[in-house]
């Protein structure tokens, strides 16, 4: 899907348009490299902060087409699609998704994916800089992956935090004038619910340090296993698998009793025959375990705070990431941080737009990386 | 002759204690490098003091003359880590470049992998430059730990400080 663009010239927003003058004016790209969706966001090196001449998102996922496909079943006889298209002839490809739990899991094909996306931005011979996110509890191995993975796609590239990023991109710097205008970096607690890790950071007007974030391995992988664990012991034949169960639950999660209202059924197919299964329990428990798992977090980390920054760092809790998307989410964790006795707490949720900020964050730092700060990939 | 090795003789010792003084300052400074403020805070708060009075009554020597022994031993401590750190720095520097011309992209056995990488000092919101060399110190930190852990390429220092004060307590005994 491709989402709006603030109008850049034409020479920079297409390739086939693009002209001899633009080719070697260098493109600045933030990209966040989700499990689920990438979002990608581009501008021509010194434009202005306003200015976005590309901005995507596609589903992170590449689809190989078997040796058997028949001709004119795949567009243009394609042997890899990407993203929607590899989705939409998911019957004809083996899909593969190159990221596991937010980190690259394999290279080969997060390395088509990259190229892939590099084609999307219509660079041609243009140089393309990237600032990529990354979990905040990634370690080196997962950037000497994720480093291989885009080796001669993009020239420089520089790894960021995600939740630097979000941070980043959710500020709205021409508004820091305005009075009535909380900055969200001077007294926040971010919480970053992605596929692998959760994340929660104090963000007090500097970037978390290792002391001022707690990461754990449980997020959005582990509640569709406990979901998909749930749904087995009650309907062992019904043949789910970890997919089908992360569709499940991107359209019927929820956190708060009243939203069990209205039940979540899942079609399945077992023998061929459509079957509607009601799994508002498992779903249920597993964004329970999720909600858990981060009122915990942040419990711990607000305890870290100086105490005289609690009372404003608890009007400033922002929820982002995929978790962000689980109904009743953000007032669920509200009403466990009232109950634990934390006072008068506000916790905001950046739904939707949560992969928006955190490219947008990547573009803002790809604007103000200074030259020596690049990682050169390519020659 | 029988070994007493018992917990509690042991924290009589004043060479026990020296040696345990020595180890927790290390890795205090340590911690400090790494940006671990809360675990230095825990011990100097809570574990030096009771090890450093210990060792005081113990130790044979008068009140100026532990401060000094101790004073000395912080400040070498804090070089010495200082070193370490550089030292490690330009090692893991010297290897990778080695490595890297030895065996071009090759497929060089990975060492274990490190912790998460992390911010280790505290770098203002709208110094996007300054976060971003920060990351480039931590990524490099823990890159260097990866291939020689700071607490193994100092090992031998503390070995050379644990055990400093015995022959003075000889002496003034």
């Amino acid at each position: 899907m491709k989402t709006a663009i603030i109008a850049k010239s034409a020479k920079t927003t297409s390739a086939a348009g693009e002209g001899r003058s633009n080719e070697t004016e260098t493109l600045l790209v933030g990209l966040d490299w989700g499990t689920n969706t990438s979002c990608l966001m581009a501008a021509a090196k010194g434009s202005s902060e306003s200015k976005v001449s590309f901005k995507e998102q596609i589903p992170t996922v590449v689809g190989y087409a078997a040796e058997s496909v028949l001709h004119r079943v795949l567009p243009n006889e394609a042997k890899v699609l990407f993203g929607a298209d590899a989705i939409k002839h998911k019957l004809y490809l083996k899909l593969v998704r190159p990221l596991q739990g937010g980190v690259i899991g394999d290279v080969a094909s997060a390395r088509d994916f990259a190229q892939h996306l590099r084609e999307r931005l219509g660079a041609g011979d243009r140089e393309v800089r990237a600032v990529i996110g990354m979990p905040a509890s990634s370690d080196m191995s997962a950037r000497e992956d994720a480093r291989a993975a885009v080796q001669g796609v993009f020239h420089k590239v520089i790894f960021v935090p995600e939740p630097f990023l979000a941070a980043l991109g959710y500020r709205d710097e021409s508004r820091l004038a305005d009075s009535k205008y909380q900055d969200p970096v001077m007294n926040s607690l971010y919480i970053d619910i992605g596929a692998g890790s959760t994340d929660v950071c104090l963000v007090q007007g500097h970037y978390p340090t290792v002391e001022d974030q707690l990461s754990v391995p449980f997020a959005g992988d582990a509640v569709d296993q406990i979901i998909l664990d749930g749904i087995l012991a009650a309907y062992p034949d019904c043949g789910l698998n970890l997919a089908r169960v992360r569709e499940i639950k991107e359209k019927h999660s929820f956190v708060l009793a009243g939203d069990t209202s209205q039940p979540a059924i899942a079609t399945v197919m077992v023998g061929g025959k459509a079957r509607k299964l009601d799994v508002t329990d498992q779903v249920g428990a597993g964004c329970e375990a999720l909600l858990q798992k981060v009122f915990e977090l942040s419990r711990d980390l607000i305890a870290r705070a100086d105490p005289d920054s609690v009372s404003e760092l608890l009007q400033n809790v922002i929820v982002t990431g995929g978790g962000s998307l689980i109904k009743g989410f953000g007032v669920a964790l509200q009403a466990k941080l009232v109950e634990e006795g934390f006072e008068n707490p506000r916790v905001r949720v950046l739904g939707e737009n949560y992969k928006d900020y955190v490219a947008k964050g990547a573009l803002k730092a790809a604007r103000q990386a200074k030259d020596r700060q690049w990682q050169n990939l390519i020659g | 002759m029988v070994l007493d090795t018992t917990a509690s003789t042991q924290a009589s010792n004043p060479r026990f204690l020296w040696n345990e003084i020595v180890r927790w300052t290390f890795e205090a400074c340590i911690l400090r490098k790494e940006g671990k403020e809360d675990k230095v805070a825990f011990l100097l708060q809570e574990r030096l003091p009771s090890l450093i009075r210990s060792w005081s009554a113990r130790s044979g020597l008068k009140p100026d003359a532990c401060r000094e022994q101790l004073r000395s031993l912080f400040n070498r401590v804090q070089e010495s880590v200082e070193l370490g750190f550089i030292q490690r720095r330009l090692i893991v520097d010297e290897v990778c470049a080695r490595l890297a011309g030895r065996l071009p992209g090759s497929g060089v056995s990975k060492p274990a992998p490190a912790a998460s990488v992390g911010l280790r000092r505290r770098v203002p919101f709208d110094n996007v430059p300054d976060m971003l060399d920060a990351l480039a110190e931590a990524e490099f930190e823990a890159e260097g730990e990866r291939i020689l852990p700071v607490r193994s390429a100092l090992a031998p220092t503390a070995r050379i400080f644990a055990g400093e004060p015995v022959p003075q307590v000889a002496l003034s005994a």
